[in-house]
């Protein structure tokens, strides 16, 4: 696909054009992290930017949202009224390749054959997603696919002082006026293999799948068991983790809230029989569904080895370790009959 | 054409149907059945035996339960008390509006037990499910060949249904039906003992058994069943989970790569022993 050279004036330009229809969302620095804020319309993300500190998964999954109101009227029965639509249109500027990949992931959960969710549809639908290739990878990061354009509108490398700009979706070629610039020639295109990968072998990959198959019962979990805290962290800040709960709160609303396998009360029926008692159900839960359920029922596993999880896991357990030890354990694991 | 934000507006899986409950039948002191139709007294949808409904109280919360039975008008779910929600339920009175949205999940295989006997066992509240099962059955009491109930309860006072349990059911041609109960006691002289040993003890010999229960007694009945010589494909269960969205999303009620609200609630025992024990 063709890929277009700007300098960063031109890319200020027509992100400023862009910022005339859209609320344009970029990394804003806070304190010492950065973080998906208002883009001040001038700065674009220097050296220091990595990646956010939070997936970009609450931009279109909010933490917390109303689904619907109970309207009371005086001398009536309440009203049961759905929440309205987020109307916005949005630009996510400089979001990691990693990041993309994963709202194509959540996508395969929200946007369903069966059933859509209309509060993620409709953030989708309104945003434009341009992601920033990263120039080096951070020590925690794994991801194998560093120029995936997958959930991406528009890509971008960043060249020195450069940025080679390539249009994805429809969406993104209609937003991008790509006769205004020139076409990038193959001595520039080249210039992208420069970008240091990182070498990690694939740890999330097909045989993972058929090993977590015969581990089920494996003394595995409950050795990784003894480190975890079930503190929720790695839930929170991974990009693809999903799973919510939906309450009724004292003001009127029905709301949606972050909700995480980790935690005893996920699965605790109201008898208090709970079918994933303890933390080495729950620990094998998450891996279990990121790498064995996920990709048997989408065909993908459900992790885009952006790091969060490990860098800011507070007993440092860490997912690449698990899955490797899950993948050479070998005669160590015990096989399900 | 692509989908816009307009289309996405016209559907919200999420927002129930508003709904008013027209009739309250106490069975047990902790099990009540709510008989619910929408404002204008139409059925607000149209299960299929086994499948599940979520109920909602406004302010107070929404739960998935069985449908246990429908009619002209109304679908019925019978409800035991054992949390906030299902405390705030069994205090509701006739005409108070509820939520409901459905119906979710799979449902029993009918056209497969279509012209069969049929056992089918329950233990306390687990007899709601099959109860939709045992209704259809007799709505169409032609389809299906002879039709076994062995149904126990911790007492007589926890026996749900007893009008179908030792009336109803008792007229209905070709079906037998078993109750029994965990211990002795005054005033009962039926048959004593747990369920999967009066099943083993019967010893009905249809082709399939449908079976619902606590985990527990679900746990101790499918080994009954496989030394009655039934096929895995042939036993036949439906599972509870904790759910929230009931469409597969929410993430909470899998056993392995299967979504109980989706791809259950009903399993046989084939599908079973190919997913983890996580139930």
């Amino acid at each position: 696909m063709a890929k277009y050279l700007l300098t960063k004036k031109d890319l200020l330009i027509w992100l400023k054009k862009l910022q005339q229809e859209y609320e344009v969302l970029a990394p804003v620095k806070e304190k010492k992290v950065y973080n998906f804020g208002h883009w001040d319309g001038k700065s674009l993300p220097d050296k220091s930017y990595q990646n956010t500190l939070k997936p970009p998964k609450d931009l279109f999954f909010p933490q917390h949202e109303i689904l619907l109101k109970y309207k009371k009227v005086k001398g009536q029965r309440p009203i049961i009224k759905a929440a309205d639509l987020p109307e916005e249109k949005r630009v996510i500027f400089g979001i990691r390749p990693c990041d993309a990949k994963s709202l194509s992931l959540l996508d395969k959960v929200f946007l369903g054959e069966e059933y859509q969710d209309p509060f993620y549809q409709a953030r989708r639908l309104n945003t434009l997603i341009i992601s920033l290739v990263c120039r080096e990878p951070k020590e925690s990061c794994f991801c194998t696919q560093p120029f995936s354009v997958e959930g991406s509108d528009i890509v971008l490398f960043e060249l020195n002082d450069k940025y080679l700009v390539e249009p994805i979706s429809e969406k993104g070629k209609n937003c991008f006026p790509s006769a205004s610039y020139c076409e990038a020639d193959f001595h520039i295109i080249d210039k992208i293999k420069e970008i240091k990968i990182n070498t990690y072998e694939e740890i999330a990959s097909a045989d993972l799948t058929e090993k977590l198959d015969l581990i089920f019962d494996s003394p595995i979990w409950k050795e990784l068991q003894e480190k975890c805290i079930n503190c929720g962290v790695c839930s929170f800040l991974c990009p693809t983790c999903h799973c919510f709960d939906i309450t009724d709160n004292q003001q009127g609303s029905k709301v949606r809230n972050w909700d995480s396998c980790m935690f005893s009360g996920f699965t605790k029926q109201a008898s208090g029989h709970n079918p994933r008692p303890s933390g080495t159900e729950r620990l094998r839960q998450r891996v279990m569904h990121k790498f064995k359920y996920f990709p048997d029922k989408y065909g993908v596993v459900a992790c885009v080895g952006c790091g969060r999880c490990v860098e800011k896991c507070p007993v440092n357990l860490d997912i690449r370790q698990v899955l490797l030890q899950i993948k050479n354990g070998g005669e160590k694991l015990e096989c399900r009959m | 054409m692509a989908i816009t934000v307009e289309d996405v507006k016209k559907i919200n899986p999420l927002v129930p149907i508003k709904a008013k409950v027209t009739k309250i039948v106490q069975e047990t002191p902790d099990v009540r059945t709510f008989h619910i139709s929408t404002m204008d007294d139409q059925k607000p949808f149209d299960p299929m035996p086994g499948q599940l409904g979520m109920l909602s109280l406004p302010l107070v919360g929404e739960g998935m339960f069985s449908i246990t039975n429908k009619g002209e008008n109304h679908i019925e779910m019978a409800l035991k008390e054992v949390g906030q929600l299902t405390k705030a339920l069994h205090e509701i009175e006739v005409g108070q509006e509820v939520g409901i949205r459905g119906p979710y999940g799979n449902g029993f295989p009918i056209d497969y037990c279509k012209g069969k006997d049929l056992l089918i066992i329950g233990g306390g509240i687990g007899l709601a499910p099959v109860r939709s099962l045992i209704m259809h059955c007799i709505k169409n009491r032609d389809d299906f060949g002879k039709l076994t109930v062995v149904y126990g309860a911790r007492s007589k006072s926890d026996l749900c249904f007893q009008e179908d349990l030792f009336e109803n059911w008792t007229k209905v041609p070709n079906m037998d039906v078993f109750v029994t109960i965990d211990r002795a006691e005054e005033g009962w002289d039926g048959h004593v003992g747990f369920v999967p040993a009066y099943v083993e003890e019967l010893a009905p010999k249809p082709q399939v058994t449908v079976l619902c229960g606590p985990p527990i007694m679900i746990k101790f009945t499918l080994p009954s069943l496989q030394k009655m010589n039934f096929s895995d494909q042939d036993i036949i269960t439906t599972l509870e989970m904790r759910m929230k969205c009931g469409i597969g999303k929410c993430g909470r009620c899998n056993i392995g790569s299967c979504y109980v609200c989706l791809d259950g609630p009903v399993f046989t025992m084939e599908q079973l022993k190919d997913l983890p024990p996580e139930y």
